[in-house]
């Protein structure tokens, strides 16, 4: 396989020499010209033209313009393109140049727009289902490094689940599933399903992206399509294309941010609540207690005062001096930076007789927010198609993604519990101060007398100390061969073989914290004699992840047209392998030069040192998995097309596994689907000046989708004789066997009407509507306890969705000035029809992050307990208890669901995008906004327990306005602070009705000011573009909520706004 | 075209036989499915789940022991309506945990089916062991849940429901009485062939077991001349008694788990009502032991107020752990009994002596000599009574006897100044079945 490769980069580069090379020759005429729409002057792109005699080809660049060579006097000039009718005209060495050529629109086909599926691509006239497609001008609208983070906002019925925004989620026309895993939709890259890290794509190596949403759309990938599809097209060389290259560099950079946007407690009042928490004897315990827990510096003073050791003035000297220290400038100018993103990429491509080819590459540097951490990525792939014969060719691709991240920072705003506000983190001479939320600074000063490691924590020393990286390499190898037979018939075998390999280390210098601190908690002291149980040394911790798949599929296709029919069919198979192994590792006593560690005894208990944690083993994480997935798959689809008019869709596929059941994987129980379309702009009756084009669509299908961690087998576990009355080694049965798992269902049925209006299809546009159930989902299901189960995930859950997907795309304006305005709107209704087993409704409270299937409702339902104010006497807060005020928290918590205030969904029902482009000579400018609409969010609320507990890490401003005197009741809903804290008080009020308000917002995103240079033919350059991005904006424009906050920014400070700048070159 | 079609279906072909064993790989090394013979041994060694998996509702609803009001008021809701007689359907594990057991049972069956093994004695004993413990447990749950076995009379009825695979999409509806009598019986006599003739541990069924269990089983369905056969069969595997002249009867726990009568051990799970210090012995039952009877001393605890407690099982612990299993002295016990009533008298006599040899002080034995028929097998029924209490036996003894007119019995229980009476005839004798299965399958109730 390596031969071929490095025989393919071979004749690249002497393809490429070659193409250098025949540009430099002179003494032949130059044609060159310009090619336009004849209807609206605008230039074509992509005109493939061709001098008849030399045979000489070329195509028509972004700005129409092209160039030939003549070699003979006398040739005629052939120009094609597939929306517009051909054009001959002849040309000689006395033709005048620039030569302007008009194009007139073909009236056979307006709309070039081609779905890709992964099987095949198809013209958006003859498809029936429901496609989204970001075309590359789109897609290049955006910067940045990931693929997922630029899908947001262009495309419709696509909504990024933010609600854990550590992982956000894509959902495509609603919830299908209710696992956080299983909701994911399926990502083909090419031609087969990509499981690999999508971060380690390079985004400018996409050509265009298809979403696939309907059943028609969705069903040939079967038991996997539930969640809709993204396929993902990578950039090729089109047959005529002529040698181009293309280079792209942008940087993208945010400012430092700042950490005074956050909802943060005031430091005065955190100072006053420790002492108040210390005169209440909350700190006592800790005071004593072995394990020697950290003590906030306040509480530290007061009890040096009680011992008489400080003086009553001293210490108001010093509390008040606290109270104008603040840890929040340290840490942003220490732990935080501006973030600079930097980004290039070149490819070459281009085609000649025999062989299209593109070779690209892309090189990403990210130096996060945070300090200390960055990410490197590296892309590479070639991808070149050979004309063996007329009708053989050979498609050979090699795709390579090297990634470096490494996460060596501490911690950002947050991240550190215990923190108290008055906190440092740098002395005045800007050396690193210790942190003492670990451990009493007392006995941190003086514990050991010297025979143990530091064992202060300094969270800017660490920055310095730690080697935490992951390194990933990915390798993808396609192979592939077509054989174009007789009668539209054609003949196609894919093979791709993927690697990945994902190794993360976690050296702990060491020096670090984290090495110092094990070696001390396991420091034997005996008589005076230090025994480190744990080696000195750095600690390495180590993890692999190895996985490699391999796709085989074979593929006839069968396009033909007789008369007014037209038939297009596929049948196919295809098989999966994927596996993936993991090891995790730890060596103690690393040297990283020498590579030697020394060997520990994780088999013996060690008493801690001076028994802070009683007996403990060494941590020792090795651990091994391993996990196999298998397909196999038949597929097939069929199109019939009259008279370009009607046409009628089929698909069907049926997909066995390994993961599925026996009882699933024998029966023949494929998905399917069927559409048709009908073109009634094109009848004869329909006589409508002003629509230019109306056709409506309709389908009904099914797809899968497989659950996570689902499997058909018996499930047991070994134990030891200890566990045994008998004392005999014995096994267990976990989980049962469930040879009837299946995939999840999703039945949909789409119906769709696309439109375009008056002249110059100056509106277009597409109206979808969809209904979807999705049952057998995978869930815990209570079972009847004749199958000697209780409980076990079952396929038991059904949800149904609804919605409404609408695009619109207006040429305001078509004059010099160009005003193109694009409208994106969906709506997705969903709620659970049934599960098995129910979650407990009785003082039903939820705040809409994670999943709760209430049969009935919205899976992401939010709902609040009654809010009854608060107590005037007290300022405690209220609720109700069978109809009457209470503040029997407890009781409350048993309230039926009638009784509970249910607001709706946290996830938006209605969202969409609204991008206006406005084009003058070379400048263009963009401005994106966001909507979101219908949905609810709980905001962050003053918890008493925790802010006790945690310290300012769990500060909220809400406490400064805290009932304190009855008549605050009358302009506040903040409780009054009660010691000890009642955690079912807190909750109450978390889970109130007060702090739950609707979502709705519209977001200025993102602009972009672009100037574009055209240059004439006869340049090297063919286009430069350069531009300035801004994103990120979180401008709200407008929104619903009178908390004064931005409902997708609840946590933290407030994220800064990303500006790029970025420079594009085409030769 | 036809071409391609062929070669299409070539293809298809190919991919598609070899499919079954692509698709065979486990999908995660992590998931231990049960796959080898080991793994098969380890499940049976499973002792909470097939040893001490018994429901003891039928002794908690038997007459050995009462309970004061204030100890009834501390019990579980469960434990209390199945002391008063009264209808619940939330009888939680008296119906869940047989059928878990049988689950691990049909998963050994099914599993070993799968196993190809050069080992084929190893294998079928497996499976006889599951075969064992199906039927076990089967048993425990037609005892509770359906009526006893009458020819004739009941065959009809509804029995249990009868789990014959680990499928859990597989919910059967209930069988007739019948049916789960003639399932049960067959496992135990497919079983008996690939036991084990003889096994230390005693916590794996072996032949003996076997043969017990059927022994057991026929008396309760009145066929007495069955019941001889296999009891005599299970005799002549194992018949040692313990001579209590000979052990520690003082003692807090006189009897060993798995002590020398002990043909298989099985318990039933710790239960709140009949621990010592709370489930009193039936007074007329206690005065039913002559004062010579060893058992007195080695059976029962004193109470401050006069009263006895239960420490005679064979279960070998202190809490109120019954033992359910199988022994000789019950085999003894069914042998005389189905003697007497075929008038053998002097095999039945025989046996009772046997018995009563080892239970009585050896100094002022004296054997029984009686040899009129009806007085012999009252006699033995009262040995009976005297000697398999708190093992969850009475409740069949009382079912199948209240069958015939003379030996009808009506239990009284005195609370709260009230007393709950259970006719002979009550349908409480057949206790509601679970409420989930009945949701959740439309299994019929009981009334």
């Amino acid at each position: 396989m390596a031969i071929k490769i490095l025989g393919n980069l071979l004749s690249i580069c002497i393809l490429l020499l070659s193409a250098v090379e025949s540009r430099a020759q002179t003494g032949i005429k130059r044609i060159w010209g310009e090619v336009i729409d004849g209807k609206t002057g605008k230039a074509i792109n992509g005109v493939n033209m061709g001098l008849v005699k030399s045979k000489t080809k070329s195509q028509s660049d972004g700005t129409g313009e092209f160039y030939l060579l003549l070699r003979y006097s006398t040739d005629t000039l052939v120009f094609s393109h597939i929306d517009y009718d051909e054009y001959k005209c002849p040309v000689n060495e006395a033709t005048e140049l620039p030569l302007l050529v008009k194009l007139h629109p073909s009236t056979k086909v307006i709309d070039e727009v081609v779905i890709e599926s992964g099987f095949q691509s198809i013209p958006k006239e003859r498809a029936t289902g429901s496609y989204a497609t970001i075309d590359s001008a789109l897609w290049n609208q955006r910067v940045g490094t990931s693929v997922l983070s630029r899908l947001d906002g262009l495309t419709n019925g696509l909504l990024t689940n933010n609600l854990n925004p550590d992982n956000p989620t894509i959902q495509i026309r609603g919830v299908s599933s209710l696992g956080n895993e299983s909701m994911k939709p399926l990502v083909i890259l090419d031609n087969f399903p990509y499981e690999g890290d999508l971060d380690a794509l390079n985004p400018n190596d996409i050509e265009t992206i298809s979403i696939l949403r309907d059943a028609a759309a969705a069903s040939i990938w079967g038991a996997r399509a539930g969640n809709g599809v993204i396929v993902i097209k990578s950039k090729t060389a089109k047959t005529g294309q002529r040698i181009a290259t293309n280079v792209l560099s942008n940087i993208t950079v945010a400012p430092r941010p700042n950490l005074f946007t956050a909802n943060h407690m005031r430091v005065s009042d955190y100072v006053d609540m420790e002492r108040m928490l210390y005169e209440n004897g909350y700190y006592s315990a800790r005071f004593t207690a072995l394990n020697r827990p950290s003590i906030p510096l306040v509480a530290e003073l007061m009890e040096k005062n009680r011992l008489g050791d400080l003086s009553d003035a001293d210490l108001e000297g010093r509390l008040q001096a606290l109270k104008q220290e603040d840890y929040r400038q340290d840490m942003q100018n220490h732990l935080y930076r501006a973030s600079r993103n930097q980004q290039y990429a070149v490819n070459i491509s281009g085609s000649t007789d025999r062989l299209n080819f593109i070779l690209s590459s892309g090189y990403d540097k990210n130096l996060e927010q945070l300090a200390g951490n960055s990410l490197q990525r590296f892309n590479l792939r070639s991808n070149n198609t050979l004309k063996i014969s007329d009708n053989i060719s050979m498609q050979l691709g090699l795709w390579m993604a090297f990634q470096n991240n490494t996460n060596n920072s501490p911690g950002g705003y947050g991240d550190f519990r215990g923190i108290s506000g008055y906190d440092r983190l740098v002395d005045p001479l800007g050396e690193p101060l210790p942190l003492e939320i670990y451990y009493r600074r007392l006995f941190t000063d003086t514990a050991g007398q010297g025979q143990l490691l530091d064992w202060k924590y300094r969270p800017l020393q660490e920055l310095a100390l730690s080697d935490n990286s992951v390194k990933s390499k990915d390798i993808m190898i396609n192979w592939g061969m077509d054989y174009d037979w007789k009668y539209g018939l054609r003949g196609s075998v894919k093979f791709q073989k993927q690697f990945g390999d994902r190794r993360s280390v976690n050296l702990h210098h060491s020096d670090s914290y984290y090495t110092r601190n094990l070696v001390n908690r396991f420091t034997q002291i005996n008589d005076g004699v230090v025994n480190n149980v744990i080696p000195l040394g750095a600690i390495n911790e180590s993890s692999q992840n190895a996985s490699s798949s391999y796709n085989i599929r074979a593929q006839i296709d069968f396009n033909q047209r007789f008369g007014k029919h037209e038939v297009n069919a596929i049948v196919g198979s295809e098989i999966r392998d994927l596996k993936n192994e993991s090891a995790t590792d730890v060596l103690y006593g690393y040297d990283q030069d020498k590579l030697t560690f020394t060997a520990i005894d994780a088999t013996t208990q060690y008493a801690s040192l001076y028994n802070l944690f009683g007996w403990n083993y060494i941590p020792f994480g090795v651990n091994l998995n391993r996990y196999v997935n298998r397909f196999i798959s038949a597929y097939g689809n069929a199109a019939y097309t009259y008279d370009d008019k009607y046409t009628v869709t089929g698909s069907m596929r049926k997909d066995a596994s390994n993961l599925f059941g026996v009882a699933t994987n024998q029966k023949w129980n494929p998905l399917w689907s069927v559409g048709g379309l009908w073109h009634l702009s094109k009848e004869g009756f329909f006589q409508l000046s002003t629509v230019q084009k109306l056709s409506v669509r309709a389908t009904y299908g099914y797809s899968g989708n497989i659950p996570s961690n689902a499997t058909a087998l018996t499930q047991i576990d070994y134990y030891t004789g200890a566990w045994s009355p008998v004392n005999e080694n014995f096994a267990t049965i976990a989980m049962g066997p469930n040879p009837s798992l299946r995939w999840e269902e999703v039945k949909t049925v789409n119906l769709g009407m696309d439109f375009s209006l008056f002249s110059n299809n100056r509106l277009q546009g597409s109206i979808e509507y969809y209904k979807k159930r999705s049952t057998d989902l995978f869930n815990s299901t209570k079972l009847d306890p004749i199958t000697g189960m209780s409980i076990q995930p079952k396929n038991s859950a059904s949800i149904d969705g609804k919605g409404w997907d609408i695009s619109l795309s207006a040429d305001i304006i078509q004059q010099e000035f160009n005003w193109n305005s694009l409208l994106l709107f969906s709506y997705a209704d969903f709620k659970v029809i049934k599960n098995l087993d129910p979650p407990s409704i009785e003082g039903l409270a939820t705040s809409g992050q994670i999943l709760f299937p209430l049969e009935g409702y919205n899976p992401y339902l939010i709902a609040s307990y009654r809010w009854a104010g608060l107590d005037p006497e007290n300022g405690n807060p209220r609720g109700y208890l069978e109809g009457e005020i209470s503040d029997d928290y407890r009781a409350m918590r048993s309230n039926a669901i009638e009784e509970q205030v249910l607001h709706g969904p946290s996830l938006p029902p209605f969202f969409g995008s609204w991008r206006n482009t406005f084009r003058w000579k070379n400048w263009s400018f963009l401005a994106g906004l966001n909507f979101k609409f219908g949905h609810y969010f709980r905001n962050q609320t003053l918890n008493y327990g925790t802010l006790f507990q945690y310290g300012e890490s769990n500060g909220n401003e809400e406490y400064a306005y805290r009932w304190k005197e009855p008549g605050d009741e009358l302009h506040t809903n903040v409780p009054s602070l009660v010691y000890p804290a009642n955690s079912f008080r807190d909750n109450f009020y978390r889970n109130a009705e007060i702090n739950v308000q609707k979502a709705d917002h519209i977001r200025l995103n993102e602009l972009r000011l672009q100037y574009q240079l055209r240059t004439k033919s006869t340049s090297t350059i063919q286009s430069l573009s350069c531009y300035v991005f801004v994103n990120n904006m979180n401008i709200l424009l407008w929104k619903a909520n009178t908390f004064d906050v931005d409902p997708e920014n609840l946590i933290g400070f407030r994220r800064p706004v990303n500006y790029s700048l970025g420079i594009q070159l085409s030769l | 075209m036809k071409f391609y079609t062929i070669k299409l279906h070539v293809m298809l072909i190919l991919l598609f036989s070899s499919c079954e064993k692509f698709l065979a790989e486990k999908s995660s090394a992590k998931i231990a499915s049960p796959a080898s013979i080991e793994d098969v041994e380890l499940l049976s060694k499973d002792y909470g789940k097939l040893n001490a998996a018994y429901p003891y509702a039928a002794e908690i609803a038997s007459d050995n022991f009462f309970v004061s009001d204030e100890h009834l008021n501390g019990a579980s809701e469960r434990e209390r309506q199945a002391y008063r007689w009264e209808p619940n359907d939330d009888v939680g594990p008296f119906w869940s945990s047989p059928y878990r057991a049988i689950f691990s049972a049909n998963i050994m069956i099914e599993t070993l089916d799968d196993i190809e093994t050069d080992d084929l004695q190893r294998k079928s004993n497996l499976y006889a062991q599951a075969l064992f413990w199906r039927a076990f447990y089967h048993y425990a749950l037609a005892n509770l849940f359906s009526k006893p076995y009458v020819s004739g009379k009941t065959e009809a009825d509804l029995g249990i429901p009868l789990k014959r695979t680990a499928d859990i999409n597989e919910i059967p509806q209930r069988a007739t009485i019948k049916e789960t009598y003639d399932f049960i019986v067959d496992d135990l006599k497919n079983a008996i062939p690939s036991l084990a003739l003889t096994d230390a541990n005693k916590y794996q069924p072996n032949k003996a077991s076997g043969y017990g269990l059927l022994a057991r089983i026929f008396l309760a369905m009145g066929k007495y001349d069955e019941a001889v056969l296999y009891a005599d069969s299970c005799l002549q595997l194992q018949s040692t008694l313990i001579d209590y002249n000979n052990i520690n009867r003082a003692q807090n726990i006189p009897f060993l788990a798995r002590n020398e009568e002990v043909i298989l051990d099985v318990q039933a799970s710790v239960s709140n009502l009949l621990n010592r210090a709370r489930g009193r012995v039936d007074t007329l039952l206690i005065k039913a032991y002559d004062k010579h009877d060893l058992r007195l001393e080695a059976f029962f605890t004193q109470n401050d107020d006069g009263t006895n407690g239960f420490k005679g099982h064979y279960s070998g612990a202190s809490a109120a752990i019954q033992f359910v299993g199988l022994a000789t002295n019950e085999m003894y016990l069914i042998r005389a009994e189905c003697n007497a009533r075929a008038g053998e008298i002097d095999k039945a006599l025989a046996d009772l002596n046997t018995l009563l040899k080892n239970r009585w002080d050896k100094n002022s034995f004296s054997e029984v000599t009686v040899r009129e028929q009806e007085t012999l097998l009252d006699i033995i029924l009262l040995e009976r009574r005297k000697e398999l209490l708190f093992r969850c036996l009475r409740w069949s003894d009382l079912r199948r006897l209240n069958q015939e007119d003379k030996f009808k019995t009506v239990l009284y229980r005195g609370l709260n100044d009230d007393m709950l009476v259970l006719e002979p005839e009550s349908i409480r004798y057949v206790f509601k079945i679970l409420r989930e299965s009945v949701l959740f399958s439309g299994i019929e109730q009981n009334p």
